[in-house]
Parts: structure tokens; C-alpha cells; sequence
């Protein structure tokens, strides 16, 4: 019986569902498009150059709505040549513009070939707006962008652009067409932008975050007294130098929270009163790197900068910790391909600090060194090899070369049964000492605080892990000196 | 305190290597077209597009390591890798008839191993001497009849492989209204012409069309509507004056016009909207034909002047006119009494015939309101005992905008 009922009740519930599906017709809405998602996977830079047309004004309203079509064509476009699959192509190509990009997917199937393709920046020009608004004439100077091809699945060649374009759009169906697409010019890549000279004092510093809040510096504890009370112990110590991390999602990717912003800036504040400079280390927890989130990292990255790059407590920008151990998963082409065009964007939006990579090893640091003004890399091995690898990396450059991270950890636990102690970690720093003075190295060390709860995001979940990474501290839990901290004191 | 290193043998290696490099693009004009290991192709002329393979020769190459060169080409849409064929023993690469046939600027590297030998940029050149097809977009495509309006005209003339055409090139434009032909040459800026056609000063359809060497464009039409309405008058049509509630009177503008005599088009909605002596107000709305619009509304029952006028809401307006209504009896109705039963009637009209059914009657009695319609010209109001009782009473009957008290007498 109750089967019975139930069978029923489920065949009610599926007429039901039929009828409430057809009953959906066309929604008026839809009509001008207003359900299409918002959210942007591409969102490169855009400037207006020229509005003035002999055609017509056009309005604020329209202006955005060609610049958003005009960009998701050439999205749809990067898209079809990558994947081979031509989604999305009718709603922003006319019939004879979709009949070309068709053609060149078929060549690029014939070839077994695909191109992955990214543009960074479009300097729009409206040549003409009809008097009915229905037709725009564009002309898109200095395209820049990058395009990697690919033949029967090997990496063929990487292209950088910079083009112009001349484009006929329609307004048909409530979308702007491209009608006629047309490449006008090719000019060379845009030159590297001067490297930046540093002021000579030695960098002496530490590795911050405060103590309630491990790798969590502007989330929900951040309070402006704590961290002048910690920067306080830092200058006490007589360092000149910390190094802060943004976390890429913590700050809200491409869409930057403005919170977050004035929380940087409160640091920045705190910084300054304390006589302190700030290295701020971008990107953290940041691990995609493909061509089609460049658009959404440097809108990132012009949001940052562009708010705290004339900061005077700013010192210089670390674009991403420890990049080299991405390369496994992520690929090092990929990951390199990113690095430099983020540190030339970044160069681009802040010609006056500073730019380095906070590499993981001094071998790692070398890559790039063309590109960066300085050189960074991080060393936890025995400190008897520490003065050959700084030498190796100076002789490599003129440039100026920081130990950005180093240290030891003080756990004792049983997780760590033979290994550090407090003593062990004063004995680390006195060595090192030893070797910082004869050699003159810039440092920074890993870190101030030890800590209570390390996120599992850092370390993983294993305690033996987790535990040693919660102990590299100058300062204890309970806000006690640790031995290490005499070290620093005497140095 | 940064270490400045000695970098005289970073130097001396660093110059080695530029040395080396520069060596191996060093390349004797030699008669022998091969050179180990060396590869660069000749330069590749600006061309017109054609739907033929185009072919790219070596200048100079080697054909045991030919295969690991490649020729990457970049058009406007995208980019492919080409592979080297051998051709009567020499190598070339051919460009597919996808990018040969569209116009604009092709970029080209040669690599190999990932690396670049030799860039370089060459044009495609539409193919002017075969013009395929004319796109015309007109718009707006109803413009108004006076000095400041227009309408947009802009042609987009292409090749056979639909490029767009270079600058500099010219087109004719033309335009037909009524029995004037207008023609204009118009030079292609940024592929296109464009002409601003101002609308006509009288209604009408204008058409366009655009012309290059042998090749139109579809013709396409643009409706002028006439301008915003003048003022206008109205009159007043009715077979008599009486306010019978059963006469319709005819209300009708003269043809209404814009400033330049443009009737308006057919369907333009007029409002009459009518005051009586008591402040009511009322409208009824009707469209125009052939510039004039009528509309009907009945005779009131009572006497009174109406005021009445017309408006096209927002543009333009009649002026105000008056129309009486005089009653249709001169004499207070027949009332007589039976048994408690008030008749009134039977009202007669202004020729003496019984008024239609329907009039409203009313009766007042001690402060009492009846009211009642008439049939056959009569009504009658029973007076009910509980309400009246017996005695003498003063009731007024009012109807048709007359009124008349009398005593009556209940038992």
C-alpha cells in the first residue's frame, strides 16, 4: 500500500515538473540579456583613447556595453582556438565572421594543432557610432598579450603581442557582433621598463605575522595596537626591514576587498610610526598561473599597488613566496611565463620599489635574475654551506642578493625528540651571525613569534610537521624571549 | 653594503657568446642556396589575397635538419604552425587559402626548438579589383518631417573574400525622394562611408543606395512621419439642443496639420474632454483619420453648458467652446395620489410625446430620499405606512433639472 503511494506520488511529481517546465517560456528578461552571468574570467586593462565620433555621442551605458561584448568576443575567440569547440561564437560573431574563425578551427583540427591566448591590455579608439546605434566602428591600438601554440600536444612556440586592430561591430539580437575584424598592425613587444637601484643600507629584518593570526595577518584579529606593540619589539631589536604576505583569495582575487586594503595600509601606517620598512610578499597561496587567469591577476595586482605604491614605509614588492615549488604540479614554462609577466605589469604600475621572487633556494633564485631588481632566496639548510651559496648568487649579479628566509625551529616535543631546543636555536644564530657580518648579508628572518595553531593549509596536517613549523619564533607562546632572542639582541 | 664583484670574465664569456651568435646569422651571399645548420627565408612581399596557396622560399637552409624548423603565422584571428614541404628539391612553406584569403597584417617567425631564427610582417592587400557586395546600414528608419532630424546612411563596401576595402577608395551614395535624386561621392575612411540624410521638410518614403564600380547595395527606405501637431478647432454637430439624455452629439476638429501642413498620421489620439456647470468632467478619446478625429457622447438629462475642448496630450490643443442644453419640459409633472401611491407623470417632452424610459425621478418626503426611473413616461412611489404615518406632508419632486413642492395629505 505504501508503495503504491508512493509510486504515485512520484508520478504526481514528475507531471508536476513537466507542466512547471513548460510553463517557462520565453522570460522577457532574457530578451536584453540581463541573466548572463557577471562574474569575469577575463577582465583585462581597458582604456577609451578616443570617444569623440563624427557619428553621434555615445553614452556611458553604451560605451560599456560594446567595450563588454567587444572583450567577450575576444574571449569566446581564445576560448574556440584553445578547446577547438566553437561555444559561444554565434552570440558574438556575424554569420560571415563566424564562417572565418570556423575556417581556422578546421585548419587547427587538420593540423591537430590548438593555440592557449591571453590579451592583457586594448586602447580603444570609437572611430564611428551610427546615428541608430546599431553599428560602431573600433579601432584597438597596442593589443598586448601572449599566445602559446601547441602542435600534436607539444609546446611549439610562445608569442608575445602587440597589434592593432580595426573592428566592425552590429547590434543584433541585443548582442554586439563583431562584423569585420581586422589586424592593422604588428609592433614589437613593449620595451623592459629600467631596473630600480636600491639604496645601499644593509637589510636586517624578520618575517612577520602576528601571533594570533599566523599567515592570517588582515584577517578577523587584525588590530592596529597589536601591531604596534610588535613592531616596537622589532625595532627594540634594532631591525630596519619586515616582510608581510597578501594572501591572493584572503584579498578577494581579481575583485580586491576594500577591506583588506585599508587593513594593508593600516600595517603600512604602523610601519612608518615605527621607523620600519615593509617587504610585501603578493600572491600568496596564489597556485594557477594558466594564460586565462593573467587578465584576473593583474587586475589583482593594479588594485594593490596601485593603492599603497607611494607608501613611504613600502620598501619593495616580493611578487610570490617560493614559486619554484609549483613547478612540479603546475608546470615551470607556465609558471615562469607568469612570473615574468607579472613582474613586468608590476614594474609597469610601480617604477619605483623594487621587485623580487622569493625563491626557495639559492639554485632557484637564479632563474630570472634578468628580470628582477633583486634576488631572493630562502635557506633552512646547515649554515656551513650558507656562505658559499650568497657567493654563488653575488658573483651571478651586481644585483643586491636577500636571504629572505632563514632560521631554525626550537620544538623539542615528541615529534622532534632529537632534534631542536632553545639553546640549539641560540647556537643557530650566533653562527650566523658570524657568517651575516663577515659576509654582509641582507636578511630576514623566519620568524618573530612562535605560534599556537599553524592552518593545515601551511604545513598539512602532519603534527611532526605542524609542530616544528610552529616554533621558529624569537618570542614564545606566552610571550616569553626565547634564547634566540639574546642572540638577535647581542648581534 | 652590496658587494660589487669583479665581472671581467662575465664579460669576456658574455661578448663569446654574442660573438657566436652574431656569427651564425652572418650569411655569405652565397650561390650554394644550403649552409649547414643555418636557415632564413626570403622576404615575404606585401600581396593581395588571393584563395591560392601562397609560398614562402628559403634563402638559405639545410635540408638534413630542415625538419626541426617551423614557420608560426599570425593573422587577425589566430595563429597556426606550418611544416616545411619539399618542392623540386628545395624546401617552402605554403600558407593555407584560411589565411591567404583574409586581408590584413600577417606576422611570421621561424623557429626552431622552441626558438625564434628570423620575424618579420607582410601585408595582405584586399583584393580591389573584385568587389563582392555592398552592406548598407540605414537608421534610423523614421525620421521626422522638419530641419533638425536625419537619418544615417553608412556603407560597408568588400572584396570578393569579404575584406574591407582600403582607404581612399571611393563610393556613391544616393538617395530618391519623391522625383529628386540625390547623388554623393563619398571617399572609405577605416572601410566605410556615411552620409547624414536630412529628413525632407514633407512626408514621405526616402530610399537609398550606394554604388562601387559595378556593384549596389540593396536599396533600403526610410519613413518620414510628419512633425508635431499645430493647434487645430473643433465644432459641435447636433440635431437639437434639448437635454433629453438620449440625443448624440457629434464632436470634430478641422485636419489637424504640422507647422508645414503635414496632415498627422492616421491614428494620432485625441482627447475632448467635457466640463459641466456643476464641475463634473468627463473625456472620451478617439484617433485620427486623414488628419481629423470625431467622437460622439449622449445628451445630458438636465440643463446645463458644457465646456468642451480637445488636446493631442502634450503637443497641441483646440480652443474651449460652449454648448447648452435646455430642458425638455416647461412645467412641473403631474402628481396625483391614491392610497398612499405618489404618481408622477406622464412627462412629456418639448413635441408632447411620453420622454424615453429611464429618466430619473426623484421624491423627497420628510427628509427622506426615493428615487426612481421612469416607464411609459410615468413612476409611482408607494409611501409605506410604518415609515409616514398619517398627517400632512410637504415632498419636492425633482426630475429632468426641474422641481416642485406640494403638500399632500397621508390617511
Amino acid at each position: 500500500m505504501a508503495g503504491f503511494i508512493l509510486i504515485n506520488v512520484g508520478i504526481l511529481f514528475g507531471i508536476g515538473q513537466v507542466i512547471a517546465y513548460l510553463n517557462t517560456g520565453a522570460d522577457r528578461s532574457k530578451m536584453l540579456h540581463l541573466d548572463v552571468e557577471q562574474e569575469r574570467h577575463y577582465s583585462p586593462e581597458v582604456a577609451w583613447v578616443v570617444l569623440e565620433n563624427p557619428g553621434r555621442p555615445i553614452e556611458a551605458a553604451n560605451r560599456k556595453k560594446i567595450e563588454r561584448d567587444y572583450l567577450d568576443a575576444w574571449y569566446i575567440k581564445n576560448t574556440a582556438l584553445y578547446t577547438g569547440d566553437d561555444a559561444g561564437v554565434f552570440n558574438h560573431f556575424t554569420e560571415n565572421a563566424r564562417a572565418k574563425i570556423g575556417a581556422l578551427l578546421a585548419q587547427q583540427k587538420k593540423d591537430n594543432a590548438y593555440v592557449e591566448s591571453t590579451t592583457l591590455s586594448h586602447h580603444l579608439t570609437l572611430e564611428f557610432y551610427s546615428a541608430d546605434g546599431t553599428l560602431a566602428v573600433l579601432t584597438d591600438k597596442n593589443v598586448l598579450g601572449v599566445e602559446r601554440i601547441f602542435q600534436n600536444e607539444r609546446f611549439m612556440y610562445e608569442r608575445r603581442f602587440n597589434e592593432d586592430y580595426k573592428i566592425i561591430l552590429l547590434l543584433e539580437d541585443g548582442f554586439w557582433k563583431v562584423r569585420h575584424f581586422e589586424k592593422t598592425g604588428v609592433h614589437k613587444s613593449a620595451p623592459l621598463i629600467a631596473e630600480v637601484s636600491i639604496h645601499d643600507e644593509l637589510l636586517e629584518g624578520i618575517n612577520y605575522y602576528p601571533q594570533e593570526s599566523p599567515w592570517d595577518t588582515f584577517g578577523e584579529n587584525f588590530k592596529a595596537t597589536v601591531l604596534k606593540e610588535d613592531f616596537k619589539t622589532i625595532k627594540d631589536l634594532k631591525l630596519n626591514t619586515i616582510r608581510v604576505f597578501i594572501g591572493y583569495e584572503d584579498f578577494g582575487k581579481a575583485q580586491v576587498s576594500e577591506e583588506k586594503l585599508d587593513k594593508l595600509e593600516l600595517l603600512l601606517n604602523e610601519a612608518e610610526k615605527a621607523n620600519l620598512k615593509v617587504m610585501i610578499t603578493l600572491f600568496d597561496f596564489y597556485g594557477d598561473y594558466r594564460l586565462q587567469d593573467w587578465t584576473l591577476t593583474n587586475k589583482h595586482l593594479n588594485t594593490i599597488v596601485s593603492r599603497v605604491k607611494n607608501h613611504p614605509a613600502l620598501f619593495a614588492w616580493d611578487l610570490k613566496n617560493e614559486p619554484n615549488l609549483d613547478f612540479d604540479t603546475r608546470g615551470e614554462r607556465e609558471v615562469l611565463a607568469w612570473l615574468d609577466q607579472s613582474v613586468h605589469y608590476l614594474k609597469q604600475l610601480d617604477s619605483l620599489h623594487p621587485v623580487t621572487i622569493g625563491w626557495s633556494s639559492p639554485e632557484a633564485a637564479l632563474q630570472l635574475i634578468d628580470k628582477v631588481d633583486m634576488i631572493s632566496y630562502h635557506y633552512y639548510q646547515d649554515l656551513d654551506g650558507l656562505s658559499t651559496a650568497h657567493a654563488m648568487l653575488t658573483s651571478a649579479t651586481e644585483k643586491p642578493v636577500v636571504l629572505q628566509e632563514f632560521g631554525i625551529s626550537s620544538y623539542s616535543g615528541i615529534w622532534n625528540a632529537f632534534g631542536g631546543s632553545e639553546e640549539n636555536q641560540y647556537e643557530y644564530y650566533r653562527e650566523f651571525f658570524k657568517i651575516q657580518k663577515r659576509d654582509s648579508i641582507n636578511y630576514l628572518s623566519w620568524t618573530l613569534f612562535d605560534f599556537g595553531e599553524i592552518p593545515s593549509r601551511v604545513a598539512g596536517k602532519l603534527p611532526w610537521r605542524k609542530n616544528k613549523q610552529a616554533y621558529f619564533g624569537l618570542i614564545d607562546v606566552h610571550g616569553g624571549e626565547n634564547n634566540a632572542y639574546q642572540a638577535f639582541k647581542d648581534r | 653594503m652590496y658587494h660589487r664583484k669583479n665581472i671581467a670574465p662575465f664579460l669576456i664569456s658574455t661578448l663569446a657568446v654574442i660573438s657566436v651568435f652574431m656569427l651564425s646569422f652572418y650569411i655569405p651571399k652565397a650561390q650554394n642556396k644550403t649552409s649547414v645548420g643555418s636557415f632564413k627565408i626570403s622576404e615575404v612581399q606585401d600581396r593581395t589575397v588571393s584563395v591560392e596557396e601562397q609560398i614562402i622560399t628559403f634563402e638559405t637552409y639545410d635540408l638534413k635538419t630542415i625538419h626541426t624548423i617551423r614557420l608560426v603565422i599570425s593573422g587577425t584571428y589566430g595563429s597556426i604552425v606550418l611544416i616545411p614541404k619539399i618542392k623540386n628539391g628545395q624546401p617552402i612553406f605554403s600558407i593555407p587559402p584560411t589565411f591567404t584569403k583574409y586581408a590584413g597584417s600577417i606576422a611570421f617567425y621561424l623557429i626552431q626548438h622552441e626558438k625564434v631564427l628570423q620575424d618579420g610582417v607582410f601585408n595582405l592587400l584586399p583584393k580591389t579589383t573584385e568587389i563582392g557586395l555592398i552592406e548598407n546600414y540605414l537608421g534610423p528608419r523614421s525620421i521626422v518631417a522638419n530641419d533638425r532630424d536625419h537619418t544615417m546612411l553608412v556603407s560597408i563596401p568588400t572584396d570578393i573574400y569579404d575584406n574591407l576595402l582600403p582607404d581612399s577608395m571611393n563610393i556613391e551614395i544616393k538617395t530618391q525622394f519623391k522625383n529628386t535624386i540625390t547623388i554623393s561621392t563619398k571617399e572609405l575612411t577605416s572601410g566605410f562611408a556615411w552620409k547624414r540624410i536630412p529628413a525632407p521638410l514633407v512626408t514621405g518614403r526616402i530610399s537609398t543606395g550606394s554604388t562601387l564600380g559595378d556593384v549596389s547595395s540593396k536599396e533600403l527606405v526610410a519613413d518620414i512621419f510628419p512633425d508635431v501637431a499645430q493647434d487645430f478647432s473643433i465644432s459641435v454637430n447636433s440635431n437639437h439642443s434639448y437635454a433629453d439624455g438620449n440625443e448624440i452629439i457629434s464632436l470634430q476638429t478641422t485636419q489637424i496639420k504640422d507647422k508645414r501642413g503635414n496632415i498627422m498620421t492616421d491614428g494620432t489620439l485625441v482627447s475632448f474632454m467635457m466640463t459641466d456647470e456643476t464641475g463634473a468632467y468627463w473625456q472620451t478619446n478617439t484617433t485620427t483619420v486623414n488628419g481629423f478625429a470625431f467622437a460622439k457622447t449622449l445628451h445630458p438629462q438636465t440643463p446645463t453648458t458644457w465646456k468642451i475642448s480637445a488636446t493631442i496630450s502634450g503637443i497641441a490643443s483646440s480652443q474651449e467652446i460652449n454648448q447648452t442644453f435646455v430642458s425638455i419640459l416647461d412645467t412641473i409633472p403631474v402628481m396625483t395620489l391614491q392610497n398612499r401611491q405618489v404618481l408622477v407623470g406622464p412627462l412629456t417632452s418639448y413635441l408632447g410625446q411620453l420622454v424615453q424610459d429611464g429618466i430619473i425621478v426623484s421624491f423627497q418626503i420628510d427628509g427622506a430620499t426615493y428615487t426612481k426611473l421612469t416607464t411609459n413616461g410615468k413612476v409611482s412611489f408607494d409611501v409605506k405606512q410604518e415609515d409616514h404615518p398619517k398627517g400632512n406632508y410637504n415632498v419636492i419632486i425633482q426630475t429632468l433639472g426641474l422641481e416642485t413642492t406640494q403638500n399632500i395629505s397621508l390617511d
